[in-house]
């Protein structure tokens, strides 16, 4: 066949191949004439005639490139486990560029998960020439569709994500919008917090708990190093990923420390196998990561990647526009009377603990203590985000949307943690300081203990 | 010649991934996947089964080269051993060799089903006609991903 020609099996048929969901081999030969075998997690379709490796472990497939720049790769079709070989001549190995960053992102955010950060270190991407495809003989060489993604189902989305009414209701649009047209059930969205230093979960769904309030630094884990690199990170197989993980750190080294323990758990599904961790960019600015879990094997592939980085783009875009006016409020309703509980600030970080169990801290705990304070004090219940916007003492940032955004989170962080202390919105940008037991105010000087 | 001890034979006959690499005169590389893997008696060679279908390309290469490479990987654990050796001749099919055959198969299957392979669509993996391939053992290497990859037994 000559390598102008087409390929028997045009790679563009059979892109499941590439997703890394069933490891692949390569094959090449020595100077001596004498075949070697390695596995591969992944070959990335680059390009209609072109694939790219990710250059880790390759001592051997290394030496023989260097004299026969000949390899075959097998690859398998994970819905139907139809086997495909592809004839390959190496043409460069790439060290540098957006198709290196975009490998050495994935590899980064899975070796920072598994704590290995020194072990797994891409040393480049190897491009090669894809001179014929073909598939191996089998008793049921029918492929089989997969579900595409339509235009139609974005545009609803976005459509969505235009009506939405404020902060609240737009997160509601993205995660259910997802949800309801695109079936990714399992999703959240991360902020980055005033520092630019941190993420924190304001929304989530299909979580058997929100998450709401749950941090990452910037840099550490999936979403961290994502959030670091302003890159999607997709993750196909995670049962094999930690397979694969656990398999290098026997060979290498004992397992790193465990990751510093987290007061709230960033939201995951239990049985975890497909990932999609995508950057909100807008003006050049990271906002936030959209993160979508499924239990399914291979569930996010290339379309929805794409699919949910223009989402995402979206609601970052989205969020800047939201503005909060101010509203007369309607009146309180009473507390009861019952065992008062014990609201305990700590000046430091501002963390509040009901009863000694923490709640929330950082911005979000102090505006609810200066709630509380006021609630206490004046007997005041409604409120409005101008009011808390322009008060000092709370030290806000000067970003347009976090107040809302914190008190988003606040009050999904009081559904979680108790049944008397609730954030009511009662008109766009009010909001309504509801209280059922008898609190007890304690101020502390110094951090809190979480 | 290498030795295949009894720790190494266990793993070997055990519902491993096997690939078999050979290549070509004008070294243009083949893969195919091996079935049944046995180390014989001599324990310094090893019989393995390919499905004509897919293994033309193998075969003649064999015949013409005598060089053969075969990889064995545990997809639960990812351990990796490769062998490499000379094709030492096609051997009928025996009496039992079906079953151990399909009793790898079977072993190889429930393996990818543990770690989460999609379970749909893996009567494909296989097909029913089989050659006895034997194979002398000259090196052994550990190929289990991570820095020691390539390391010789």
């Amino acid at each position: 066949m000559t390598e102008t020609a087409s390929l028997t099996v045009p790679l563009e048929d059979i892109l499941s191949c590439f997703e890394g969901i069933i490891p692949s081999t390569i094959c090449t030969v020595g100077e001596d004439g004498m075949p070697n075998i390695t596995y591969l997690s992944v070959v990335h379709r680059i390009g209609p005639r072109h694939i790219a490796l990710s250059r880790q472990f390759f001592k051997k497939t290394d030496e023989n490139t260097l004299v026969n720049p000949r390899a075959q790769l097998g690859v398998w079709e994970p819905d139907t486990w139809r086997r495909f070989k592809l004839d390959v001549v190496y043409d460069r190995t790439e060290t540098e560029g957006p198709l290196f960053e975009r490998m050495r992102t994935s590899l980064d955010a899975v070796a920072a998960f598994e704590g290995m950060e020194n072990v797994f270190k891409l040393k480049g991407v190897d491009i090669c020439r894809v001179v014929e495809c073909t598939m191996v003989p089998c008793d049921f060489p029918d492929g089989k569709a997969r579900p595409v993604i339509r235009l139609e189902q974005v545009e609803e989305i976005a459509r969505r994500i235009t009506g939405a009414a404020d902060l609240d209701d737009l997160f509601h649009a993205v995660l259910n919008g997802a949800a309801e047209l695109l079936d990714y059930r399992h999703g959240f969205i991360m902020l980055v917090d005033e520092s630019g230093e941190r993420l924190y979960t304001v929304a989530s769904t299909g979580f058997a708990s929100s998450g709401a309030g749950s941090e990452v630094r910037i840099g550490d884990g999936l979403v961290g190093v994502a959030a670091e690199r302003r890159q999607s990170i997709r993750l196909t197989h995670f049962t094999l990923d930690r397979m694969y993980s656990q398999a290098v750190r026997e060979a290498d080294a004992p397992a790193a420390a465990s990751a510093m323990e987290r007061a709230i758990p960033v939201p995951a599904l239990a049985s975890l196998e497909s990932q999609l961790i995508t950057p909100m960019l807008a003006h050049r600015k990271l906002v936030g990561m959209l993160c979508f879990q499924s239990e399914v094997v291979g569930r996010f592939q290339a379309a929805d990647e794409c699919a949910v980085a223009i989402v995402a783009s979206q609601l970052a875009m989205a969020m800047s526009g939201f503005e909060s006016p101010v509203a007369p409020a309607p009146p309180a309703a009473p507390a009861a009377e019952e065992r008062a509980v014990q609201v305990k600030h700590y000046t430091e970080d501002d963390s509040l603990f009901l009863d000694n169990e923490y709640l929330i801290k950082g911005v979000a705990g102090s505006i609810l203590w200066r709630l509380l304070n006021q609630y206490q004090q004046e007997a005041r219940v409604d409120f409005n985000n101008k009011e808390i916007r322009l008060d000092q003492t709370l030290d806000l940032p000067d970003i347009k949307d976090n107040l809302e955004a914190r008190l988003i989170l606040l009050r999904k962080r009081l559904e979680d943690r108790c049944d008397f202390i609730r954030i009511e919105k009662t008109a766009r940008g009010r909001f309504r300081l509801a209280v059922t037991r008898p609190l007890v105010l304690v101020q502390v000087a110094g951090g809190g203990p979480v | 010649m290498y030795v295949i001890g009894d720790e190494l034979k266990d793993f070997l006959e055990s519902g491993v991934a096997c690939h078999i690499g050979t290549a070509s005169n004008e070294g243009k590389p083949e893969m195919v996947a091996g079935w049944g893997p046995r180390v014989l008696d001599d324990r310094q060679s090893l019989a393995i089964f390919v499905e004509p279908p897919r293994a033309a390309a193998t075969l003649a290469n064999l015949r013409a080269t005598g060089r053969v490479a075969i990889v064995f990987a545990d997809p639960v654990s990812y351990r990796s051993v490769q062998l490499k050796g000379r094709w030492r001749g096609v051997g009928p099919v025996a009496e039992g060799d079906p079953d151990w055959v399909q009793r790898h198969r079977d072993g190889f299957i429930a393996n990818v089903l543990l770690v989460g392979d999609p379970a749909n669509g893996n009567r494909n993996v296989y097909m029913r006609d089989i050659v006895r391939l034997e194979v002398a053992v000259d090196q052994a290497f550990d190929q289990t991903p991570g820095p020691e990859a390539g390391r010789p037994l």
